[in-house]
């Protein structure tokens, strides 16, 4: 089930009733209930890789309870990566491996017939093996107590405001919520609900509309110019963020309204002052997530240079992948993972810049300065990232940098021509006006939430807002073929 | 934790507000709704339809009197009464079925095709025109390309083009899509204190309108072919919204068949599961008693000469398709007789195809045409003089002997001069074949001069 559908309308407020007319014993039923049929939905044979991984990280950890020995523990620890990584692999990344070892012999002409699994991605697969893995390294860890009430332990894998695209939480953070008893808050509800239409507008206004554009041009590089490739690129920036931040706000907002506390994850990625910060701000609980499980792992930052760097390309590659299984997202990794190296070999020149033009003395100047070199790597990255191909993404690049000032204008609008009625500027003043808003709310959001500044207008002033949102998402709201990009994750 | 009491109060209080909030939209979006449909188009065109700020807003690129004159068929609609064939489909409907093929035996049909018609829209179509139509046979076209569609494109085309009626907003409420129900509302607006009369459209000269819903198109096919391999996906919505459809044609005692119009080769494979979506949607009309013809099984069309583009046939290609459906309808004896068919008009719709093949060159299928005719009218000497002919030159000399005989039997006196030539050739077809089994060889008779048919 959508997130932006019409069922989820129907769905979700009947959950949510339903939870809080049960008493407190029987609403993990409900929830469990009501997750696996969200997930059913969509196809319902899927579910019963959730319940494999559920059961066996249930079962390994367990296990690892009732053990003190860090060698048997660490056998179910392997046992749970095994079978999680290989659910992961199997239906994410085999065609990918086949196909490319394949590419690799084509050369020697060895062989023409490696298998391929002709099956279809288990939506969200990468959410929750990553979402329960957590909880078993951390019981491997002993960071906590192996789980022992089966149904909380299924609803916490299977949580369905965040089981097909996150945020990817931990069970020392979710578990817990489960057994606490939620009463209805009239504030807390009308925040969550508030939340998630916020959510709605970003994803359905703001990220569909510009989704447009995007596709017009990313799908037939070769058709279009300097300008509109460098306008679609600016345009994907802000799409990704409104699609993913949207589908974010909306779990959190739903989650919120039953009295669940999800983690932050994003808090305005773009106005990240260095790609580090980025990191910090971007997708948070996958960034963490890898911080946590693989980098500390592998010794952070905390070894010998030359190892550190080597730690940060193999992690940033590996969260390039993570995405899909496709070279495009390799190399969207590899970059920042260039990035992060660059940053830190640059360090003496950027110092020297910064005496040398006298930026401290600046720091208003210094800080937008740093905001915008940093959005604009980011930008050079999501190329990658959106290219169909590596090949799309090289040509997308080429031809942005082989600009033509005069061309530069031209035909700027007609990626968003649907047919010989011309509308093109109109749509481009309306996802430029999209743009603006989001990026005004969020300066404006520097001094204070969005809930916090809401609650101290007057109630026609909050109302009236409500209905702008409201009409805008039905008027403006865009609702062809509109899946969320992380969806398919 | 909170006690039960302070909780249900705020539920209350919720949904109080959530009431009121409900309300003041109901009240407020009409409002909005109505202002916007009066602001006229920022771009300063001149439209037929009153395009207003409402269509930028929600991306509305519907051309007023529409690409497949929707505008046109629903104001001709109105002069028809109890039609015998009703044509139901897309584009690929108002292209493919040639309405002079069917006027040949003398049935009034209708081509209630649109623009990317879904079973939806047509259901709803169907509520506001079956009755008054009442036909005798309803042919439905399938397309497996639109069945994947929403039912919204063809909706927009349908209610700009027609004027605004409940069905059409039921239709609207049935898509389920926000712009469809707004755009409903602010349509029915835009003709307060205006008329429905002044829309009006450009005709388009490479595509003329040949009444009764048809439009014929006067081009080949030049497109490049670039789709690439895929499987189409058919949401059951559709596919329930088509067996409703057949529910309501046979509720009504009505006979129905559904057809896959002929598409280019190039399109069929690149359509990866085209047998299997065709087998669901044929198993699909079979539990309702109703026929599937897919007319791809054996397709005999030229991608370019037939074809207008890679998804419609040209005015050559629906000609030949429309004398294969004929074929089919015919071999029905409940088609012949719910149609009332007189069988002298359908073997000479035969006849007159039997010749065009003859013509071409295409003489086996020529001779088969004229087998069908005399099944219809066995004592028809002008077929049989044209199946001598035929088998003449394809050198089936003793059919020809036993046809030109028949000719003798049966020519009709308008003919009658013809007898005694004929006569002459068959004493020398007759030698050939003697001089033929002694020799070996072949022998040229001298053939024939025309073909005849009952127009001469």
């Amino acid at each position: 089930m959508q997130f932006n559908s019409l069922e989820y309308l129907i769905f979700f407020p009947i959950v949510a009733a339903l939870y809080f007319a049960l008493p407190h014993r029987f609403r993990w039923i409900l929830l469990l209930a009501a997750s696996y049929f969200f997930y059913m939905c969509w196809k319902a044979e899927y579910a019963l890789l959730i319940l494999l991984s559920t059961l066996v990280d249930y079962w390994a950890a367990l296990r690892m309870g009732a053990t003190e020995q860090r060698k048997r523990r660490r056998r179910y620890l392997v046992v749970s990566l095994i079978v999680n990584l290989g659910l992961l692999f199997s239906f994410k990344y085999f065609n990918f491996v086949s196909h490319s070892i394949q590419g690799l012999l084509g050369g020697l002409d060895l062989s023409n017939d490696f298998p391929m699994l002709n099956i279809l991605l288990p939506v969200g697969i990468s959410f929750y093996t990553f979402q329960t893995l957590s909880y078993t390294i951390d019981v491997y860890r002993g960071v906590r107590e192996p789980e022992r009430h089966f149904g909380i332990f299924a609803v916490y894998v299977s949580f369905f405001p965040q089981l097909v695209a996150g945020p990817i939480e931990r069970s020392t953070r979710l578990l817990p919520q489960f057994f606490e008893r939620h009463g209805f808050e009239y504030n807390r509800v009308v925040d969550g609900l508030r939340l998630m239409l916020w959510g709605f507008f970003k994803k359905i206004v703001i990220a569909d509309r510009l989704a447009v554009y995007v596709n017009q041009v990313y799908n037939h590089p070769g058709d279009f110019s300097t300008g509109p490739l460098i306008l679609a690129t600016y345009f994907f920036a802000f799409q990704i963020y409104c699609d993913f931040s949207g589908y974010t706000d909306i779990a959190i907002g739903s989650a919120r309204v039953m009295g669940y506390d999800l983690m932050e994850n994003f808090r305005r990625p773009y106005f990240a002052r260095s790609i580090a910060e980025f990191w910090r701000r971007w997708h948070i609980s996958l960034s963490s997530w890898f911080r946590d499980y693989l980098y500390i792992s592998l010794g952070g930052s905390r070894v010998w240079r030359w190892r550190w760097y080597y730690n940060l390309i193999l992690v940033f590659t590996l969260s390039g992948l993570w995405h899909g299984a496709n070279w495009t997202f390799f190399a969207w990794g590899a970059l920042h993972g260039g990035y992060m190296i660059m940053s830190d070999l640059t360090r003496p020149i950027r110092e020297k810049l910064v005496s040398v033009f006298r930026l401290r003395r600046r720091p208003t100047l210094r800080k937008w300065l740093q905001a915008g070199i940093t959005f604009h790597l980011v930008l050079l990255a999501w190329v990658f990232f959106r290219a169909n191909s590596l090949g799309d993404a090289v040509l997308i690049l080429r031809k942005i940098a082989a600009v033509d000032l005069a061309d530069l204008a031209a035909d700027l609008t007609r990626g968003f021509y649907a047919n010989d009625l011309s509308r093109g500027w109109f749509d481009l003043g309306a996802a430029l006006a999209g743009i603006g808003l989001l990026l005004g709310l969020q300066l404006a959001q520097r001094r204070g939430g969005l809930s916090s500044f809401l609650g101290t207008r007057p109630v026609w002033q909050r109302w009236g807002l409500y209905y702008a949102v409201v009409m805008a998402i039905i008027l403006f709201g865009v609702y062809e073929h509109a899946e969320f990009i992380y969806f398919q994750f | 934790m909170r006690s039960l009491s302070i909780s249900s109060s705020d539920i209350v209080r919720l949904l109080k507000r959530a009431a009121g909030f409900a309300a003041g939209l109901a009240v407020i979006g009409p409002i909005v709704l109505f202002t916007l449909s009066r602001i006229p188009a920022p771009d300063g065109n001149d439209y037929a339809y009153r395009y207003s700020l409402y269509q930028f807003i929600t991306r509305d690129y519907t051309l007023p009197g529409g690409y497949g004159y929707t505008l046109t068929r629903f104001r001709d609609i109105e002069e028809f009464r109890d039609i015998d064939v009703l044509f139901l489909g897309s584009s690929r409907c108002y292209y493919s079925f040639a309405p002079h093929v069917f006027q040949r035996l003398d049935l009034t049909t209708f081509n209630m095709g649109s623009p990317s018609q879904t079973p939806l829209n047509t259901r709803y179509l169907l509520d506001h025109y079956y009755e008054r139509l009442n036909p005798k046979l309803v042919v439905a076209e399938v397309n497996l390309h639109i069945l994947e569609k929403d039912g919204v494109e063809s909706f927009f085309d349908l209610m700009v083009n027609t004027p605004p009626s409940w069905d059409n907003f039921h239709m609207s409420l049935a898509t389920r899509h926000p712009h469809a129900i707004t755009g409903m509302l602010v349509h029915a607006l835009s003709y307060l204190g205006g008329s429905f009369d002044d829309v009006r459209m450009q005709d388009r000269p490479m595509d003329p309108y040949l009444g009764a819903g048809a439009m014929e198109a006067r081009n080949f096919n030049e497109e490049s072919f670039t789709e690439t391999p895929a499987a189409v996906q058919v949401p059951n919505r559709q596919l329930e919204y088509l067996s409703d459809l057949i529910d309501f044609v046979k509720g009504r005692g009505c006979r129905m068949i559904l057809v896959v119009a002929p598409i280019p080769r190039e399109w069929r494979s690149v359509i990866v599961n085209y047998e299997d979506v065709t087998a669901e949607i044929r198993s699909l009309a079979a539990a309702h008693g109703v026929r599937l013809y897919d007319f791809n099984q054996a397709m005999t069309l030229d991608s370019r000469t037939d074809f207008k583009d890679f998804h419609h046939l040209n005015a050559n290609g629906a000609k030949i398709f429309s004398y294969d459906i004929l074929d089919s309808l015919l071999d029905v004896p409940e088609y012949r007789r719910v149609l009332n068919i007189k069988p002298a008009l359908a073997a000479e719709v035969y006849n007159g195809r039997g010749i065009a093949f003859a013509q071409q060159g295409d003489l086996d299928r020529a001779i088969d045409d004229y087998h069908r005719a005399l099944a219809l009218t066995p004592q028809s000497g002008i077929v049989y003089y044209n199946q001598a002919r035929a088998c003449q030159k394809a050198g089936r000399t003793a059919e020809a002997i036993e046809a030109y005989r028949n000719f003798v039997r049966f020519a009709p006196p308008e003919y009658a001069r013809h007898v005694e030539p004929v006569k002459a050739q068959i004493e020398a077809l007759r030698a050939s074949r003697l001089t033929d089994m002694e020799t070996g060889t072949r022998q040229q008779v001298p053939s024939p001069q025309t073909a005849l048919s009952s127009a001469d």
